[in-house]
């Protein structure tokens, strides 16, 4: 099994926890699927000093993770299980090829999409497949200060792994690159317009959601979960810049300051105006994390929002993301 | 060179996403071959690969140039 020849690929299910195949995705980054297990050995009185005489295995599940570069073709399928499950695209003004992801959770039901997941080197003929997986948590990050594109690192659980023969595997999404230097980022009080006021002087950008997903192992005589449940969530933006005193003040005195922070990561032209992206907007209280350097030289300030609900949004974030597709 | 195994079809591939290990041109016999097995289901399932030739383009496609090199003929 040699790793140059790995491919993950994924398939989302209609019905949670029904394998799908073949996969309609081919990931262009690095993934592993790891079976896991939990066994149950007796301690028992066996009148020897031997410590083990019998077992047996209690659950069965997969461990997964992802990362890679950034890419907005991809992201509609990531978004549907990390975000929000059953967006549907529009057309923006004057696009052919174009179209728009957005994806605004009211919170108020459990929408959110698993997938059948495979990977492994496919040159013997099987691969490894684990249906019912989710995204526990993802990372979306971009440094300017070092020589890394916009990236992305994700993480959950699956159905127990198992081997199957290779299916199609269809044409390979690839987007554009994503650069931080290529991305805008602008900050607003939350009682104005987001997307107002451009930040000139942001090094480093991080958005992170954790999902608090439970697998539920009820009765399965494959011993892996048959339900998931959620828990409540929210997303965090940290973003360190330039010293600034304005937007420091925000971040003192004895009452939250409640603002809007959207980052967009532009790619490469689509058509006409339209250029693929992935954006997202964090609402909530800006807070202070600390003093960082910036290119050695730089005094810079870390700062976070964590979202809150925006009543007139009916969520404290949003994402969006802009490339050629028209489905996942 | 041998026969062409499969035709790639540019006009229904417009986002230009390849197959992994397949390169996005007309294929042949000996392409195939060369292809692991699951490599080559994918060519074959690509709606953009197709067995016969794509038609060519008709008058009604041809570029403007062609209306501005009759006037210049005239």
């Amino acid at each position: 099994m040699e790793k140059a020849f790995e491919i993950a690929a994924g398939a989302i299910e209609s019905t949670r926890g029904t394998a799908v195949t073949p996969p309609t995705i081919v990931f262009p980054f690095n993934a592993t699927l790891t079976p896991m297990e939990e066994e149950y050995i007796p301690d028992e009185s066996r009148g020897t000093l031997h410590g083990e005489y019998r077992g047996a295995l209690t659950r069965r599940w997969t461990e997964w993770e992802g990362e890679g570069g950034a890419d907005a073709q991809v992201a509609p399928f990531l978004f549907a299980m990390w975000a929000k499950g059953g967006v549907t695209p529009t057309t923006p003004g004057g696009a052919t090829l174009s179209r728009l992801w957005e994806y605004v959770d009211l919170g108020t039901a459990d929408n959110l999409k698993t997938a059948t997941f495979y990977w492994k080197d496919p040159t013997d003929g099987d691969i490894f497949r684990a249906p019912f997986s989710y995204i526990e948590e993802l990372t979306l990050t971009s440094d300017s200060t070092s020589n890394s594109g916009v990236t992305w690192s994700a993480s959950g659980q699956g159905n127990a792994l198992s081997l199957v023969t290779v299916p199609v595997l269809p044409a390979q999404l690839i987007g554009s690159i994503l650069l931080p230097m290529k991305k805008t980022v602008y900050l607003d009080l939350q009682s104005g317009t987001i997307g107002t006021t451009q930040l000139a002087e942001v090094a480093k950008v991080e958005h992170a959601m954790t999902n608090n997903i439970s697998p539920k192992f009820f009765d399965n005589a494959n011993l892996t979960y048959t339900r998931i449940g959620r828990g409540k969530r929210v997303m965090k933006a940290t973003f360190t810049m330039e010293y600034d005193e304005t937007i420091y003040n925000y971040t003192q005195g004895t009452s939250p300051t409640l603002m809007g922070l959207r980052t967009r990561y532009t790619g490469d032209l689509i058509e006409g105006a339209l250029y693929e992206y992935i954006e997202a907007d964090v609402y909530g209280r800006i807070k202070f994390e600390g003093w960082e350097d910036i290119f050695d030289t730089n005094r810079g300030m870390k700062l976070s929002i964590t979202s809150r609900v925006k009543s007139s949004l009916g969520s404290g974030w949003r994402l969006a993301t802009q490339n050629t597709q028209t489905t996942i | 060179m041998t026969a062409i195994a499969l035709y790639y079809d540019e006009e229904k591939n417009p986002g230009g996403f390849a197959p992994v290990g397949v390169p996005l041109r007309d294929l042949t016999d000996d392409d195939l071959a060369e292809m692991p097995k699951h490599i080559k289901a994918s060519a074959e399932a690509a709606p953009f690969f197709r067995k016969t030739k794509p038609a060519a383009k008709t008058k009604a496609d041809a570029p403007a140039a062609d209306a501005t090199q009759k006037a210049e003929a005239k």
